[in-house]
C-alpha cells in the first residue's frame, strides 16, 4: 500500500530544519507564537522570502496589530528581504478593514477570496491575536474563533497551502482550541536572567516527525534568525578514527608524547586539568603549533584571554598566517550549542584536524546564566559531536588545588574525555614546583610517572621522575625513608 | 474654460489625469496597507505639499473618505490654469512618494508603485522623481 508522501520544505532559517526534524511538512497548519518582540514576524518573513517562488507564491495577511508600513520598514532591513519578490511571488494583504467589523465571517470570506484569486502555496496571518481581540470586542460574532480557525485550517489544507498563524499568546499553558487544530506549534520567547537576554525557540508540536525537543537558543542579526540546534550525534563515518591507536599525533613535546605512550591517539579528546599558572594554555599552544608544523589546520576557541592580549608570539604568528583559526567567543549571551555549531562549521570549512578549547572553566563563566545549569549535558553533547568530525581535541580545565582529593575538574567532565593529563603544584626544597602526570589514555598503555617540569622561553620542559619522593599528590612530598638513608644519612626523617 | 490655441489640455483634463493616477496608487497600496493607511498617507502628503502648492490648502482641512478623490478633482479643476493644476498635482505626488520612500525605502516604494506607471505615458518623468 502506498502512503501519502509528506514533502518537507527547507525553511532557509539556519538550524531550524534540524530542530523541526528535517524541515517543515508541506500543507501543514502552523502557529508561530510568543510574546511581543520575540521574533515571530521576523521568522515568518524569513521563511516566506526563502520559500516563496513564482511557482510557490505566498500571501501575507496583516491584521491590525503592527501597521504594515512599519512592518515593511523594519523587515526590509534584513538581508533576506527582497523587494523584487513583492507583488510577484509575495503579496501582502491587509485585513484591517475586515477585522475592524469584528465579524470573523467577513475576515474568513476575504481570506478565501484572496486565496482563490492568487492560489498561494504559502499563507501567513499576522497577527492572529488581533483577530481574537477583534472577535471578542464584538458581541454578535456569527463565527466563533474556534470555528474560524477550524474552517481556516480545513480550507488551507484543501487549497494545498502551508499556513502560518503568527500570534502573541501570553499563556502558553492555556489550553487554547487553536493549538489542537494546529499541526505545528513553534514557540518563541526571551529569557531574561541577571542582565542577559537570550532568545529561545521551541517546537512544541510538529505532526508526523521527530523534532528536537526543548528550548534552542537563537540570535537575530542582519542576516535574520539563526537557530542553534544541538549538534547531531551521527555515527562516525569511514574517515573517522576507526582505529585511532594506529595513528598518534604529537603534542609537540617529545617527553610528554612518550608519557602518553607515543603521542595522543588521533581523534581522541584530551583534558588538561591543572591549577592557574600551571601552563595549560602553553601546552595547548604547543599542540596547535605542532599541527601547523605538519601542515595541519588548527582551531582555537579561547574563553579567557582577550583577543588583543598576547597568546605567545608563535601562536599569534600562526593565527596571523591563517594556519590556526580563532572562534570568536566574545558574545555575551553564549550557549554551548552555539559554540558547537561555530566550531563544527569552522572545522568543516577549514578541514581542521586539531581543536583547542581553552578553558572549559572560562567557557562556563562566559555562558549566559540561563545555560549554566545544563552546562555538563551540553558540553558532553558538544564533545561527542566534535569527536564525530574526527578531530583531535585538547581541552583545558582549571583545577582548584586541593590536596585531600583527586579531582580532575569541577564539572565532573573528566568522564567524557579519552585522555587526561593532570598538573599540580608541589612544595619541594622550599620551592613551588610543578608536576605533571598522565592519568588516563583510553585503551592505551601510558606512563604512570609523576614528572617535574618547568616553563621557560622554549615552553614546557619536562624533567625526571621524583623517585626519591613520596606524598607528591598531597602537595607536601617527603623523601622516602630508605632512599633518604641511602642517599644521605644525615637527613632527618619525614617531618610529619 | 475654453482651451487656448496651443494649449494641450485644460484644468479639467489635468484633474482627470491626476485622479486616474491617484486611483492607481490607491489600488496598488490599499490592499497592502489598508484603506486607513492609504488615507493617512494621502492626508499627510496634502499637509506637507500645501506649503509649496497653496492650491491644495483647501483640501487639508476637508473630510476625505478613503479612496475618494472627488474633492481633489474639484480643487484641481478650479485652478486658474492647467499649469497651476499640473504643478499642484506634481507637488502632491512628489510629496507622497517622498513620504512613502522615507518610510519603506526607494526599492520597495518603486516595487509597490510599479503597476501605477505601467502603460502610462508620463511614467518616465514620474520615475525620475524616485531616483
Amino acid at each position: 500500500m502506498n502512503k501519502a508522501t509528506i514533502n518537507r520544505l527547507q525553511t532557509g532559517v539556519p538550524g531550524l530544519d534540524e530542530v523541526l526534524g528535517g524541515g517543515l511538512p508541506e500543507f501543514s497548519f502552523n502557529i508561530l507564537a510568543g510574546p511581543p518582540g520575540s521574533g515571530k514576524t521576523t521568522l515568518a518573513h524569513q521563511l516566506m522570502f526563502a520559500l516563496a517562488t513564482p511557482e510557490r507564491p505566498a500571501l501575507y495577511f496583516t491584521v491590525l496589530g503592527e501597521p504594515p508600513l512599519k512592518m515593511l520598514r523594519y523587515q526590509q532591513q534584513f538581508d533576506f528581504f527582497d523587494s523584487e519578490k513583492i507583488n510577484h511571488s509575495i503579496r501582502f494583504i491587509n485585513l484591517a478593514d475586515d477585522t475592524a467589523t469584528g465579524d470573523l465571517g467577513k475576515v474568513l470570506a476575504r481570506i478565501v477570496a484572496m486565496v482563490k484569486a492568487h492560489a498561494p502555496a504559502l499563507v501567513f496571518v499576522d497577527s492572529f491575536r488581533s483577530v481574537i481581540l477583534a472577535a471578542q470586542g464584538n458581541g454578535n460574532a456569527f463565527v466563533s474563533l474556534q470555528q474560524f480557525v477550524q474552517q481556516l485550517g480545513m480550507l488551507m489544507t484543501s487549497w494545498q497551502a502551508t499556513t502560518f498563524l503568527v500570534g502573541e499568546y501570553f499563556h502558553e499553558r492555556d489550553p487554547s482550541p487553536i493549538f489542537t487544530v494546529a499541526d505545528g506549534l513553534i514557540w518563541m520567547r526571551q529569557s531574561v536572567q541577571d542582565n542577559s537576554i537570550v532568545r529561545k525557540i521551541e517546537v512544541m508540536k510538529m505532526r508526523g516527525q521527530p523534532t528536537s525537543p526543548g528550548l534552542h537558543s537563537f540570535r537575530i542579526s542582519n542576516a535574520g534568525i539563526n537557530v542553534f540546534a544541538p549538534p547531531r550525534l551521527s555515527a562516525p563515518d569511514a574517515s573517522g578514527p576507526e582505529e585511532p591507536l594506529k595513528h598518534r599525533v604529537s603534542l609537540g613535546n617529545p617527553r610528554l608524547d612518550e608519557m602518553l605512550g607515543g603521542g595522543l591517539p588521533s581523534g581522541y579528546s584530551l583534558l588538561i586539568a591543572g591549577p592557574t599558572g600551571s601552563g595549560k594554555s602553553i601546552l595547548a599552544g604547543e599542540f596547535l603549533a605542532e599541527g601547523a608544523r605538519n601542515g595541519e589546520i588548527g582551531i582555537i576557541a579561547a574563553f579567557e584571554q582577550r583577543p588583543n592580549r598576547s597568546r605567545g608570539k608563535l601562536l599569534a604568528d600562526l593565527i596571523e598566517s591563517g594556519k590556526i583559526g580563532v572562534i570568536d567567543t566574545q558574545a555575551a549571551t553564549l550557549s554551548v550549542d552555539e559554540i558547537s555549531m561555530m566550531l563544527i562549521a569552522e572545522i568543516k570549512r577549514r578541514k581542521a584536524t586539531r581543536v583547542v578549547l581553552d578553558s572549559l572553566s572560562g567557557f562556563e563563566v562566559l555562558l549566559a546564566p540561563t545555560f549554566r545549569d545544563t552546562f555538563r549535558e551540553a558540553l558532553s553533547r558538544m564533545v561527542s559531536a566534535l569527536a564525530a568530525t574526527g578531530v583531535t581535541m585538547l581541552m583545558t580545565s582549571e583545577l582548584e588545588d586541593r590536596y585531600d582529593e583527586l579531582r580532575f575538574s569541577t564539572y565532573g567532565n573528566a568522564f567524557m574525555t579519552d585522555a587526561i593529563i593532570m598538573q599540580r603544584y608541589i612544595e619541594l626544597d622550599s620551592r613551588l614546583q610543578r608536576m605533571m602526570a598522565v592519568v588516563k589514555v583510553r585503551a592505551s598503555m601510558h606512563s604512570n610517572e609523576l614528572r617535574l617540569y618547568h616553563i621557560d622561553d622554549d615552553g614546557i620542559q619536562i624533567g625526571d621522575m621524583l623517585v626519591d619522593q613520596e606524598g607528591l599528590l598531597g602537595g607536601r612530598p617527603s623523601r622516602r625513608p630508605e632512599v633518604a638513608e641511602v642517599a644521605n644519612g644525615t637527613h632527618g626523617p619525614r617531618d610529619d | 474654460m475654453a482651451a487656448q490655441p496651443g494649449e494641450a489640455i485644460d484644468c479639467a483634463q489635468t484633474a482627470d489625469l491626476a485622479v486616474a493616477t491617484w486611483r492607481k496608487i490607491d489600488d496598488a497600496l490599499w490592499p497592502i496597507i489598508g484603506h486607513a493607511g492609504m488615507a493617512a498617507l494621502f492626508k499627510r502628503s496634502l499637509y506637507l505639499a500645501r506649503v509649496d502648492q497653496p492650491a491644495l490648502t483647501a483640501l487639508v482641512e476637508a473630510e476625505i473618505a478613503p479612496g475618494n478623490f472627488a474633492l481633489l478633482h474639484e480643487t484641481l479643476a478650479q485652478q486658474s490654469s492647467a499649469e497651476v493644476a499640473a504643478a499642484a498635482q506634481a507637488g502632491l505626488l512628489k510629496t507622497f512618494i517622498d513620504l512613502l520612500t522615507s518610510l519603506i525605502g526607494p526599492a520597495l516604494t518603486e516595487r509597490l508603485l510599479r503597476s501605477v506607471w505601467d502603460n502610462e505615458p508620463s511614467s518616465v518623468e514620474t520615475k525620475d522623481t524616485l531616483s
